[in-house]
């Protein structure tokens, strides 16, 4: 009975982060995604934890790369980071609208780019989450923009 | 309570001032309150991130090497700053929580 008692409370006790690792091999559907930012570290990072929960992420961090990559594949979301005064990123929502109206974007608003990227969302703009964007949030986000994404 | 950890590739990240990566958990009585949020920083800033402490409410940031003069900022705002950890961020979340996590702790490295 003791014992009983004490499996349950060490059962209990488990920490918390237990179930993150077990939510990772959950995700069996790879997701493709394009990131597009031109900061090559924060890309590189977000794509490496994407992956590691099983979506199939890749970055580009120049606008011209991301046209390049757009006419030749197509991802299930794009998630492009928007900064203050950086016009290029606007003209690529503008391009990828235009160009693939499909595909559904999220935009990651960088530091006094919250004007632009409430604009973004009058231009079809899936979703959009502050910076520093938090990991739980975006896979959520990506989630229901592939459902939908799927469902048309 | 409120902690911030600095990651780098699941180690808690050598100096505070190029992380590009934190952990932020809650707890109560050494118990943790819902999932710990992973929050990936656009760019490297001491100055970004000091915001984040502030704004968040954090009442423990865990890092390694952080400069004095952060740390005098974070003892004046009352924020508990456990330096110079080395090892697993993980490891260093449960003993924060358990409240065994002491400035200068080397734990086990994450594989």
């Amino acid at each position: 009975m003791n014992q009983a008692r004490s499996t349950n409370r060490q059962r209990n006790c488990t920490p918390r982060f237990a179930g993150l690792a077990r939510n990772r091999h959950l995700t069996v559907t790879a997701i493709s995604i394009l990131i597009i930012d031109p900061e090559a570290e924060f890309t590189s990072i977000l794509t490496d934890r994407l992956n590691s929960w099983g979506f199939a992420a890749t970055a580009v961090n120049s606008c011209a790369d991301a046209m390049d990559w757009l006419e030749h594949s197509r991802p299930e979301v794009v998630v492009l980071g928007l900064e203050a005064g950086n016009r290029e990123g606007l003209n690529l929502l503008g391009w990828i609208r235009t160009r693939h109206p499909e595909l559904k974007i999220i935009v990651l608003a960088g530091k006094g780019a919250t004007l632009a990227a409430m604009n973004s969302l009058a231009n079809g703009v899936f979703d959009l989450l502050p910076q520093p964007v938090e990991l739980g949030v975006l896979i959520d986000a990506i989630r229901r923009a592939q459902r939908k994404q799927r469902r048309r | 309570m409120k902690l911030l950890i600095t990651v780098q590739d699941d180690q808690v990240a050598p100096r505070f001032d190029l992380t590009t990566e934190v952990v932020i958990a809650e707890y109560d009585r050494s118990r943790l309150r819902g999932e710990p949020r992973y929050l990936i920083l656009p760019r490297k800033s001491a100055e970004d991130l000091c915001d984040l402490v502030v704004k968040e409410g954090i009442t423990c940031v865990i890092c390694g090497g952080i400069e004095d003069n952060l740390h005098k900022f974070f003892q004046w705002k009352k924020i508990e700053v456990l330096d110079n950890i080395i090892g697993a961020h993980v490891l260093a979340m449960q003993r924060a929580i358990a409240g065994q996590l002491e400035a200068g702790t080397i734990l086990p490295m994450s594989k």
